[in-house]
């Protein structure tokens, strides 16, 4: 049981932060919020890098920072890894005693080390690499260095500052499998709502130096409390079964996929990237269905409009659009989407229904 | 990085050439009066070995005690806020702007005969330090260390403190992070600084002859050499002076500048 409990306060320079929240037993746990929200910082306070200045972090049974008790584990005592944005890999080390790095921090001699490092470098692919210096690397192959070296530490925890940012789509599938596939309680600060999708089952929202909302991921994706949380979660989930290029809906709907895929799969894509239109629509989008508007949510200059039909989902259109269309509830309407806005997540996520 | 092919402005080029000129000139003099034909058996007379010995063993001496005392101070001076921060790192780099002279008169009445701790170390230990090879060390060690602090300091500021990090969330201890990860990333910085504290300390005069004195077989540098030289036998100066340039241009040609200049 790694589940985190904290709740504190701390202070870095004038800017002040409050995290309070639980984890239980979860371990798929997603960090989001806007830009300068604190994301990082609570990254650092977990791994022992910040402290807190009053109340208390608990991770399992085990109290890691209380100021009132004076209690503070320093973070190579931590079982835990922190990975920066970036990896931090070292530079004066080849990729093999990267790896082999935490190894020689237990002790192992440097033989026995090197050994271990390279079956790990075996499991990620990257035997290849094992005599470069990481300045001969790309970022996707420093990404699964640095991965490889958090994970032979063998940690309870493993926190990761955005680990796909700046990343080309195939280095960040890569890196997705792999973490997948970890039994390790996962902590990851993403901008990607799709990233969240795929790799979490548990949120934690920041904004302004606050945790505004956690929980499970549906409550989240299903009662958003800030607006920012309502944008970035903005997105439709559709499930069913893909054949290669065609998506079929449990509801018999079919839509193309960008990529080849099969099984189970859930398709997800933004309502801002739906069209409607008054006609079946002719042109690029190969995706269209018919439905019936059953709600209508405005909100500054945007639409927000739920579409009922074989699937539910939600398109967002400008008030200029809205007003042109001259729909109202209860009309039946034609809505499209390009197949390339389509997001193909593996069936995981209870679809809203 | 050097940039070719781009024309550099003559304005430039010419205030550049007057600064190298500067530098230059005083060596092309020295050099048109140097007795070249009595040089070889000057440079090996007996006298002027020994005083070679001597300025090498008390740099090299110099620098290695720069070298141990030096990342640590350079280090904390960088990367731990305590108060009191600015008034050690004045005092630490005080003897780069302090005059020599100044520096081996503040040794004499601290390490010398009379000094607050050298009547100690003389009545406790049976230490005394002027007139020997160890407080020509010494002295040397007061105007070197500035400079190895001084480079340690400044890269140690630059360096990305994430590496630490990283080191440590790995299960490396603060003391496994410090030799792992932040002294080879300084690994540049300490080998310019060995070179500079080793090439000041090669250069020191004025505080080792106030304080270590003047003494043929134990402190009698290179510079110090020079100096009595000066005084009685210009010949003999010319070609010990010209000898130091000698050696000093020998080993900066050597490191070819490299760990002088960082890019």
């Amino acid at each position: 049981m790694t589940g985190i409990h904290l709740s504190g306060k701390t202070k870095l320079g004038a800017e002040e932060f409050e995290f309070s929240f639980e984890t239980g037993t979860h371990k798929r746990i997603a960090i989001i919020g806007p830009n300068g929200s604190g994301k990082t910082t609570l990254l650092r306070l977990i791994a022992g890098h910040e402290c807190l200045t009053s109340g208390s972090l608990q991770i399992g049974k085990a109290i890691y920072d209380e100021p009132v008790s004076e209690c503070f584990v320093p973070p190579h005592l931590r079982d835990l890894v922190l990975q920066h944005q970036g990896g931090s890999v070292f530079p004066h080390l080849t990729v093999e005693d990267n790896v082999a790095f935490p190894y020689r921090a237990k002790g192992y001699s440097k033989r026995n080390a090197r050994s271990l490092a390279r079956e790990t470098l075996e499991d990620f692919g990257l035997s290849k690499l094992k005599h470069k210096y990481p300045e001969q690397l790309s970022g996707g192959q420093t990404a699964r260095v640095s991965l490889a070296r958090s994970l032979t530490r063998r940690p309870k925890l493993l926190l990761l500052d955005e680990p796909t940012s700046a990343l080309d789509v195939e280095s960040v599938n890569q890196i997705h499998q792999i973490l997948e596939r970890l039994d390790t309680t996962l902590f990851v600060v993403s901008h990607d709502p799709v990233e969240v999708l795929k790799l979490s089952d548990y949120i934690i929202a920041l904004e302004r130096n606050e945790v505004i909302q956690f929980g499970v991921l549906e409550s989240i994706i299903h009662q958003p409390t800030s607006p920012w949380l309502t944008k970035f979660f903005d997105l439709n989930l559709i499930s069913g079964v893909a054949t290669g290029l065609e998506f079929k809906s449990d509801c018999g709907e079919l839509l193309q996929l960008p990529q080849h895929h099969s099984g189970n799969v859930q398709i997800s894509f933004p309502s801002s990237a739906v069209s409607l239109h008054l006609s079946p629509p002719t042109g690029s989008p190969r995706n269209r269905w018919k439905s019936t508007i059953t709600g209508l949510d405005r909100k500054d200059n945007l639409i927000r409009i739920k579409l009922s039909g074989s699937f539910d989902c939600y398109a967002t259109i400008t008030l200029a659009s809205f007003q042109e269309l001259e729909i109202a509830l209860g009309n039946t309407i034609w809505a499209s989407v390009k197949a390339t806005e389509l997001n193909v997540l593996p069936n995981t996520i209870p679809a809203k229904t | 990085m050097k940039t070719k092919h781009r024309p550099t402005p003559f304005s430039l080029l010419a205030t550049a050439a007057l600064g190298f000129a500067l530098l230059a000139i005083p060596f092309v003099g020295l050099a048109q009066r140097t007795p070249w034909s009595s040089f070889v058996q000057i440079a090996t007379e007996e006298t002027v070995i020994r005083s070679i010995s001597l300025s090498m063993i008390i740099a090299t001496s110099s620098a290695c005690i720069c070298l141990i005392l030096g990342i640590p101070l350079g280090w904390i001076l960088a990367k731990v806020e305590f108060r009191g921060l600015k008034i050690v790192r004045a005092v630490v780099l005080l003897p780069m702007v302090l005059p020599p002279v100044a520096g081996g008169t503040a040794l004499l009445f601290a390490l010398g005969r009379k000094g607050f701790i050298g009547e100690k170390l003389n009545s406790w230990f049976g230490i005394t330090l002027p007139f020997t090879t160890a407080g020509a060390i010494i002295a040397a060690t007061f105007v070197a260390l500035p400079f190895f602090v001084l480079s340690i300091e400044s890269s140690a500021t630059e360096l990305d403190s994430k590496l630490e990090e990283a080191s440590l969330n790995l299960g490396a201890s603060p003391i496994r992070t410090f030799f792992t990860v932040t002294l080879p990333m300084l690994r540049s910085s300490i080998l310019a600084g060995i070179a500079l504290s080793w090439a000041r300390a090669l250069g020191e005069f004025g505080a080792t002859i106030t304080f270590a004195g003047d003494n043929p077989e134990q402190t009698r540098t290179l510079p110090l050499q020079l100096f009595v030289a000066l005084e009685t036998n210009p010949e003999r100066a010319m070609v010990i002076g010209m000898l130091m340039v000698v050696i000093s241009l020998s080993v900066l040609v050597t490191l070819r500048g490299n760990w002088l200049v960082r890019r």
